[in-house]
C-alpha cells in the first residue's frame, strides 16, 4: 500500500515536472502565445491527475489577480485623461528643453510613474510624446528610449504595485506596501542614478539642439494635454486614496486586491456618474477591453502549474539541492537568488521565475529560524527579478513595448547592440543591490 | 451587380517613382481622394492620396505612434508647410497605403460595404494578374444608383 502511493506519487512528480519544463520552453520559444500555453499545461496538471480543481484554484493566488485588474482598470480610465502626456511635456520644459536634462526628466517621471502604475502602461503612453519632442529637437531618440527602458524597471522594483514579481512576493508573503517602500526604494534612487552615468558618457555629452528647435518644445503648452479636467481630478483622487490604502492597509487590515478593485470601482463610478445607461456601458467595456487578459489568465495557469508542482513536492526537493549548495548560509543563499534571478529574468520572463521561487524559499524557511529570517531572501528575488529585466529586449514587457515604438520611428533597437550595453548597467546595478543587502539586511 | 458595372476604368493613376509634390498637384487638380498606384506592368501596387499628402505636413511621432491629442503643440506659422516641403521630393512608393481592393466580380454590396467601412475608394484588381481594372469612388455608386431609380 505504502509502497504503490510512493510510486504514484513519484510519477506524479515527473508529469509535473515534464509539463513545467515543457511549459518554460514553449514560453520561451515565443511560437505559442504564453497565455495559451499556461492554460493548457494547467489543464493538463488536472487531467492527468497531479491536481485536482479545487486544488488547482487554491493554487491561485486572487490576491495578486485583483490587484493586477484594479490597478490595470484605473490606469485604463487615467490614460484617458492625458496626465502621461501633461507630465512628459511638463517635465522637458522644466529643463528648458535642453536634451540631456530632458532624457533625466524623462527618465524620472518613467521612473516614478512605473513605481505606482504598469511599466507597461507607462512607456505606451510616455514614448509617444517623447518621440515627438526628441523630433522637434532633431536629436536621436534611441538614447531616450534606452534610457526609459531601464528607468521604468527600476522605478517598478521600488513598491509592492510597481512590477509583477514584486505584486506575486508581496501577495504570498503578507509584506506591505511600507515593507516593500521602506526596504527597497533606497536602494532604487542610488541604481537610477548610477545607471545614468553610462549613459551621459555614451550619449548624453554629445546630445545637442538648436536655440531654435529648443524653443519649438517651450513653445508646448502642456496644459492643452489634459483633455479631460474633471476626469483628471477623479483619477488623481482615486489614485491618491489607493496610495494611501495600500500604506495603512495592514493598519485597516485589508488585502491590497480589495484597495485596489475598491479604486477601480470607485474611478468607474465616478467616471460615469450622471451619463446614460448607453455611454456608461461603452466606458466600462472599454476600461475593461483594456485590461490585459492575456497577462492574466497566463498568470492563472502559472499559478495551477507551479502548485502543481509544487504539491508533488518537487520544490521542496529544488529548495534544499540549493541550500546543501549554500551550506544553509543565508548570505550565501541571498546572494545565489540574487545573481541567479538577475540573469535569469534577463532571459526568460520573470514572471513563471518568480512564480516558481516564492514557494522554493518558502521551504527555506526551517532552516533560516521561521519566517522571519527569510526577509533577505524576498529582496534578494525582487531586486534580482525585477532589475534583472533591463539586461536584454526580451527582458521585461516594457522593453518590447519601446523597441516596438523604435522600429516603427525607423530607429530599430537591435537585440545584440542592446545587450552589449544593457547587459553589463543590469550588471552593475545587481553589483549594487548585493553590497546594499549584505549591508542591511545580513 | 458586380464591381465591374460600378467601376470607372478611365483612370489617373500614379507611379510608384512619382515624387509626393507632383503627386499633390494631381491630386488638386483632379480633385480626388485616393489614387492607385501602379507600377509599369500595370499592377496595382497601393493607394496614395490627399491624406498622404496631409501626414506629411505633420511630425512622424504623431502620425506613427497615435498621439490623439496634439493641442499643446503651438508652432509658429508656415511650420505644417515647412514641414510639406522638406519632403516634397520623396517617392510615392516610400508612402502607399493598403486598402482592401475588390475583384471585378466582387458583388455591388460588398463594394458599398468597402466604402463605408474605409471612407475610402476601392480600387478593383485582376485575381489572377493583379492588374489594375478600375476605381468605384462612392460618387460612382451613388450616380449608379440614381441611374437605375430614374
Amino acid at each position: 500500500m505504502h509502497e504503490s502511493s510512493t510510486v504514484a506519487s513519484t510519477s506524479y512528480m515527473w508529469v509535473a515536472a515534464i509539463l513545467f519544463v515543457i511549459t518554460y520552453g514553449v514560453v520561451m520559444s515565443e511560437k505559442v502565445n504564453r497565455a495559451i500555453v499556461a492554460l493548457v499545461a494547467a489543464s493538463l496538471m488536472i487531467i492527468l491527475g497531479v491536481l485536482n480543481q479545487e486544488a488547482a484554484i487554491r493554487g491561485i493566488d486572487f490576491n495578486t489577480i485583483g490587484l493586477l485588474i484594479g490597478m490595470m482598470v484605473i490606469v485604463a480610465v487615467t490614460r484617458q485623461s492625458g496626465i502621461f502626456q501633461f507630465l512628459a511635456i511638463w517635465s522637458a520644459k522644466k529643463v528648458q528643453a535642453r536634451p540631456w536634462g530632458i532624457l533625466v526628466m524623462i527618465s524620472l517621471v518613467t521612473a516614478v510613474t512605473s513605481a505606482f502604475l504598469d511599466n507597461v502602461t507607462t512607456v505606451l503612453l510616455v514614448v509617444p510624446v517623447t518621440l515627438l519632442i526628441t523630433e522637434e529637437l532633431k536629436v536621436k531618440p534611441y538614447p531616450y528610449l534606452f534610457a526609459m527602458i531601464f528607468s521604468s524597471n527600476i522605478g517598478g522594483t521600488a513598491t509592492l504595485i510597481g512590477d509583477p514579481p514584486n505584486i506575486m512576493i508581496g501577495s504570498a508573503t503578507g509584506l506591505t506596501f511600507n515593507d516593500f517602500a521602506y526596504n527597497l526604494s533606497p536602494v532604487i534612487f542610488v541604481i537610477m542614478a548610477v545607471t545614468l552615468i553610462p549613459i551621459y558618457f555614451i550619449w548624453g555629452r554629445h546630445l545637442q539642439a538648436t536655440p531654435e528647435d529648443r524653443q519649438r518644445v517651450m513653445q508646448f503648452n502642456e496644459y492643452e494635454a489634459i483633455t479631460d479636467p474633471v476626469l483628471l481630478k477623479s483619477c488623481l483622487s482615486v489614485i491618491g486614496i489607493v496610495i494611501v490604502g495600500f500604506m495603512a492597509a495592514r493598519f485597516l487590515g485589508l488585502e491590497a486586491a480589495t484597495i485596489a478593485m475598491f479604486g477601480a470601482a470607485l474611478l468607474l463610478l465616478l467616471a460615469n456618474w450622471g451619463r446614460d445607461a448607453e455611454h456608461q456601458s461603452q466606458q466600462v467595456t472599454h476600461a475593461f477591453n483594456e485590461v490585459e487578459w492575456i497577462t492574466i489568465f497566463f498568470f492563472i495557469g502559472l499559478f495551477i502549474i507551479v502548485h502543481g508542482v509544487d504539491s508533488t513536492g518537487l520544490l521542496r526537493l529544488l529548495a534544499d539541492k540549493m541550500l546543501a549548495l549554500t551550506g544553509g548560509d543565508l548570505t550565501a543563499t541571498a546572494m545565489v537568488i540574487l545573481w541567479s534571478s538577475a540573469i535569469l529574468s534577463a532571459v526568460i520572463d520573470n514572471i513563471p521565475f518568480v512564480a516558481t521561487m516564492i514557494p522554493m524559499i518558502k521551504a527555506m524557511a526551517p532552516t533560516f529560524g521561521g519566517t522571519e529570517g527569510l526577509m533577505p531572501l524576498w529582496w534578494a528575488l525582487s531586486l534580482g527579478a525585477c532589475l534583472g529585466g533591463n539586461g536584454t529586449l526580451i527582458g521585461a514587457s516594457a522593453n518590447l513595448v519601446v523597441a516596438g515604438f523604435a522600429e516603427r520611428a525607423g530607429q530599430p533597437i537591435r537585440f545584440v547592440e542592446y545587450t552589449l550595453l544593457a547587459f553589463p548597467i543590469m550588471l552593475m546595478s545587481i553589483a549594487i543591490s548585493m553590497v546594499y543587502l549584505y549591508w542591511r539586511f545580513l | 451587380m458586380t464591381a465591374r458595372t460600378l467601376m470607372n476604368s478611365n483612370l489617373v493613376a500614379l507611379k510608384p517613382t512619382d515624387t509626393v509634390a507632383a503627386a499633390a498637384q494631381i491630386i488638386l487638380q483632379h480633385h480626388l481622394r485616393h489614387l492607385p498606384v501602379v507600377d509599369e506592368q500595370g499592377r496595382y501596387v497601393g493607394t496614395f492620396g490627399i491624406y498622404s499628402v496631409l501626414q506629411l505636413a505633420m511630425p512622424s511621432a504623431v502620425v506613427k505612434h497615435g498621439l490623439e491629442n496634439v493641442a499643446f503643440v503651438t508652432e509658429k506659422d508656415g511650420a505644417l508647410a515647412q514641414r510639406l516641403r522638406e519632403r516634397q521630393d520623396e517617392l510615392v512608393r516610400n508612402w502607399l497605403s493598403q486598402d482592401p481592393v475588390a475583384h471585378p466580380d466582387t458583388p455591388a454590396m460588398q463594394v458599398v460595404q468597402m466604402i463605408l467601412h474605409g471612407h475610402t475608394s476601392v480600387p478593383v484588381v485582376d485575381k489572377a494578374t493583379h492588374r489594375l481594372e478600375g476605381i468605384i469612388s462612392s460618387w460612382n455608386v451613388l450616380e449608379s444608383l440614381l441611374r437605375e431609380n430614374r
